[in-house]
This record gives C-alpha cells, structure tokens and sequence, in this order.
C-alpha cells in the first residue's frame, strides 16, 4: 500500500481519530461496565437487609425528661428501625468520601452559592474536613451541581452495612478507634477529621466514615413507621412526605414543628448509639445549624443496559456521521431513540443528520 | 508642595464630615433614651425610604425583587459589639464567657483582643446583650438600610468590588489576626457612616429567614416572617467569598449556631 503522499497530516489525524473513537467506543459495544466516577464506589444491583428487630429499645427508657431532651434518645426514637426486611436495590455508586470544604468551594465559586454555617468556624472549615453548616436544600443542590443526587436512606444503609449486614461499617463490634464520634464531652478539643480519615473503619464496599464525624442527609423523608408501613421492597425513595414532628431534640427543632428529612451515621459528637448502619435520626431540612456535625455524600444512578445500548447507537450514528455515512447514521440513531425517545441531544443528532440528507 | 496641600485638605475634609455627622448622630441619639451601660456610639438613620434587595441580574432568588421599603428612624451601633464590651457585660450579669477563640485561657485573659469584634456567640446571647443595653437586636431591612444606604448601593461603599478596598474577607483563619479591630478601615463604612458592614463578622439579626421573604414582605418596616427556624445573618465574616459581603445578601443560622466569625451590633 502507498501513501499518499499530499495529504500526510490528514492520514495521520485519520488514525488518531478512529483510536480516540475505538477507545471509546470499542468498550461500550463489548458491553463492558462503564468505569466507575473518580472517588465513588460501585454497588452492584442486589438485596440487603434494611432495618433491626430491637427487642427494646437502646435507651431512653430510664432517662429523665431532662436527660432525653439533651440527648435526642426518646423511646419512639430508636423504635423506628425495625422489622428488618429485605430490599432490592438497582446498581448504584455511592461517594467514597463524605463531601469536603475543598469540593463544597468549587460549588460556592461556581454557582455563587451562599456559604454555610459553619463556613468560618476554624476548627471545621479546613480544606480536607467534611462541610459543615449545609442544610438538606443544600445538600441537594451539591449533588445535582456535580451530575449526582443524594443516596435514598436505603442506599446509604445498604452501603454502610455491607452483604453481611453489619452493625457498624467494619463489623459487629463497637471500637473506638475506627470512627470518629462520642468526642463532644472529653474536654479535650476535637471536630470533624479528614473525610479520607479511618480507612480502618470503611464499609465492605469502601465507603470511608459511614460511622461518625459528620451526620449525612439523605433524599428521603423521615417517618418512624415506615419501615412497618411500606410495602415498597425495590429501590424504596422513603415516605411520600414526612410526619409532621416538634422535636430531634435539640431546643432549634422543639420550636419549629414540620416536616422531617432522614440524617444517618452519627457525628464526631454524637454518642456511639447513633453511630450504628441502621440507625435512623432526622432534622428539619431547612436546619443548617445542627450540632457541629452535619454533612452529607452524594449518589449516582447506574445506566440501565438498554440506556448503554442507546449511547452506544448513538456513538455509533456520530462516527457514521463523521464518515459522512448520512443513512446509516440516520438508522442508528433511529435505534438510540428506541429506548430514549425523549433523549435532547439524541433528536438534536437526528436533525442533524437529517438536514444533511437533505441537503 | 501642592500634593501635601492636597493631603491635608482631604484630611481636613474628612475630619470635618464626620466630625459634623458624629456631632448629629450623637446629639439625636442622646436624645432617644440615655444608654448607660453601653457605651457604643450610635448613629440616627432617618426615617424613608430606600432600595431593599437585588435586581434581577443581581444578587440570588432570595433577595429578589428589589424594592422601596419604607422605615422609621432608628438608632445603630456604628461598630460591631467587641469583646471589651461583651464581657463587660458578662461579667456584669456573672455568665460565663464565650468560647476562646484564639487560645486555651479564659477570652477575659487573652490580651489584644478587646477591640476585636466578638465572636462564638449564639442568636440568643446577641439579644441578652442588646437588651442588657437597653437595646435591641436590628431587623433586617434596618440593618440593610443602614448598611447600603437609601440607593441600593451593591456594597457599604458603593459599587466597587471589594477587593479594591481593604476589607477583611475570603481569609483563612490566622488566630487573634483573623478579625480586624472594629472600625480599623473608616473608608468602607456606609453612606450612614456605620463601620464593618461588609466582612470582618458576620451579625445576627431580629428577623427570622424566609426564602420567599423578600418577595412577600409589608412595604413598610418590615420586621420578619412571623416564626421560623433560621435566624438571619448578613454582612459576611473574614472567611467569605465576595458575594456574601453584599448587604443584600442573606446567611441565615439556627439560633444555637456559634462560628468564630459570627457576632452582632445593637440598633434601638
């Protein structure tokens, strides 16, 4: 075979091309798993056990009215995890790493969002320490910012517990020094640590303080009963809407009836109690002043089979495209537009195409 | 030569303006109610209208629209309440000090502090306070008003971005550096002459947040939504980015809420 020789520069952007567009493409048709974002973890789809059957009550029973308005561990608190049962969920990524100062800047700087509560408290607005002071409203905005969305209480649980359904991220038994929590009334000087802090504490699935340092918000509503009452055992979204409740607790919640979202993990404050996978707390998703202690992570959906064969047609129609393969490019897209009839940039593409057989 | 000239006129100028305005400010507010026990000068700001929250291509959702709201007279304090003052007052009543900020010994016992505005106090605290000194926390529009002038002006000193004026914000944390002395750059006060309303600390107001407040509120001295619960908090702190400085901007905070950069001045 000869070269041609005029037009060296083009044969070599040819070739560029078509690997730029083998890498890319050649995986997606081999139906390989797309790789997983930066700093997530995959979960694959499957069952887990959400939920505890609690004979009584952890505590509460024998506390004074005055110690459990301190201490947010009413009774009806901690009966709101049971009956355990089995769930199914999609596959789904969950954030390695609870959402740091670092990344909530880049959002600040990007969307000119308002800072958060504690954004000038020192001792918990350093670069590597989770975000403080954000309520769930806040929370939501993140994630939807970075192309994410915040884990439903089900997908935190399952991501926490591991196949096993342990209690705490790394297993059955309490150990102090895997997590950060219950350091509020030392006297000593503590706050929130580095999110990728406690490797020895992370979950079977990799997920790093899933028990302590900062409570997250997840998307669902909070209602103790919804484990007894919801028939839902595939990809639960929670509640419809949350009860209407006076009180986590702390004297901000007394005042202000409404509302709840689900809170989940515990805080570098909170007793070892509220560090558990299954345990359920909440707070007023307008609150972005809870104890020194709330953050969140965020989720992301994985693409259905039939969503990756529609981006693979889709694919295939852009290089057909490129080739100038105009009726060819027009049936692949045809195909894409299959499964994702609604899909903006896919039609955009057909009109595209269109015009050029048009033309 | 000339430039020198030039100087002192300015300063002489300057001196002559403010002396004339504190002269007022002092001699009407003396003429409220005699406020004895804190000894923060005060300034009138008279009763009118002015330019309240943000145009559209301005600002964010929750301080639109811009509007004309009217206000009666009121007193403020032309500086943020410093820690000299606040524990003067703690001590007075015998409550416990805030937190130190800067180290492990007692605030009282931190020496170069006194004239830093004060800090790690809650929503419920800033009342105590006001009210020890026979004043009150401002609203909202009183504290925008006397921070932004009657124009709408997009910062205390006008339209020019921060970063040309020295304006403590969008700082880390450097110990008893952090915060400057109240009053330290006269040059960015407001058209009222009130000092530090953009950065240094951020202070609570009377009103409760709502999002939609600003798009709901009575025309006339607005004083917040009925119940909440986020206390408003504007100003912006040493660690805020440039946005947050705008007097029209809106922080808000549950009232246990306590940051080294949060604090308050009194209005009457």
């Amino acid at each position: 075979m000869k070269w041609d020789t005029d037009k060296p520069m083009i044969n070599f952007l040819f070739f560029l091309l078509l690997t730029v567009f083998v890498e890319t493409y050649l995986p997606l048709s081999a139906k390989a798993e797309p790789p997983v974002p930066e700093n997530m973890v995959l979960i694959n789809a499957g069952g887990f056990m959400r939920g505890i059957d609690k004979e009584k009550p952890i505590k509460g029973k024998n506390m004074s009215s005055a110690q459990k308005f301190k201490h947010a561990a009413s009774q009806k608190a901690f009966a709101d995890e049971g009956p355990a049962g089995m769930i199914y969920l999609s596959a789904y990524y969950l954030d390695t790493y609870e959402v740091s100062n670092t990344q909530y800047t880049e959002f600040i700087k990007a969307t000119d969002y308002p800072a958060p509560a504690y954004w000038d408290h020192h001792e918990l607005n350093k670069p590597d320490q989770p975000v403080t002071g954000v309520n769930w409203y806040d929370a939501n905005a993140y994630c939807h910012w970075a192309n994410k969305r915040l884990p439903t209480e089900a997908e935190w649980e399952k991501a926490a517990r591991g196949p096993a359904g342990s209690i705490y991220p790394w297993g059955n038994v309490l150990e102090y020094d895997r997590a950060n929590f219950a350091r509020g009334k030392t006297g000593q000087k503590f706050a929130t640590v580095p999110v990728d802090s406690h490797p020895e504490g992370k979950s079977y699935y990799g997920v790093y303080n899933m028990a302590g340092n900062v409570f997250e918000w997840v998307q669902d509503w909070y209602d103790p009963n919804y484990y007894k009452t919801s028939k839902e055992v595939r990809n639960p979204q929670g509640p419809l809407s949350g009860i209407e409740l006076g009180a986590t607790g702390t004297y901000i919640d007394r005042l202000a009836a409404g509302k709840k979202k689900v809170i989940r993990g515990g805080s570098w404050f909170a007793p070892s109690q509220s560090i558990t996978t299954t345990h359920r707390f909440w707070n007023d998703p307008m609150n972005n002043s809870y104890g020194v202690g709330l953050g969140f992570r965020c989720a992301r959906s994985v693409e259905s089979d039939a969503q990756m064969q529609s981006r693979h047609f889709y694919m295939e129609a852009l290089i057909q495209m490129g080739a100038e393969k105009y009726k060819e490019a027009l049936s692949s897209i045809n195909k894409a537009l299959e499964d994702n009839p609604d899909n903006k940039e896919y039609r955009s593409l057909k009109m595209m195409i269109k015009k050029q057989i048009n033309l | 030569m000339k430039f020198v000239t030039i100087i002192l006129n300015f300063i002489f100028l300057t001196c002559l303006i403010s002396v004339s305005c504190n002269l007022q400010a002092t001699v009407r507010a003396n003429s409220l109610k005699p406020v004895t026990k804190d000894p923060v000068e005060m300034t009138v700001i008279p009763a009118g209208e002015f330019l309240m929250g943000s145009k559209q291509a301005e600002g964010r959702p929750d301080e639109r629209p811009q509007r004309k709201v009217y206000l009666d007279s009121y007193a403020i304090d032309i500086h943020e309440v410093t820690n000299q003052h606040y524990l003067k007052f703690i001590h007075a009543i015998g409550h416990k000090e805030p937190p130190n900020p800067y180290g492990d010994k007692l605030l009282s016992e931190e020496s170069g502090v006194g004239n830093l505005p004060v800090v790690q106090v809650t929503w419920y605290d800033a009342v105590d306070y006001c009210r020890w000194a026979g004043k009150r926390l401002p609203t909202e529009a009183e504290w925008e008003k006397a921070a932004r002038g009657n124009q709408g002006a997009l910062y205390p000193w006008g339209s020019q971005s921060p970063q040309t004026k020295p304006v403590n914000y969008a700082r880390n944390w450097e110990g008893s550096k952090t915060l400057w002395p109240v009053g330290t750059h006269p040059e960015t006060s407001s058209p009222y002459g009130v000092h530090d309303m953009a950065g240094n600390a951020r202070e609570w107001m009377q009103d409760w947040y709502a999002p939609d407040y600003y798009a709901n509120a009575p025309a006339k001295n607005p004083s917040g939504p009925k119940t909440g619960i986020l206390k408003v908090i504007k100003g912006g702190s040493w660690h805020s980015f440039k946005s947050d400085l705008r007097p029209a901007a809106r922080g808000k905070g549950g009232f246990a809420l306590k940051t080294d950069g949060i604090g308050f001045r009194c209005a009457k």
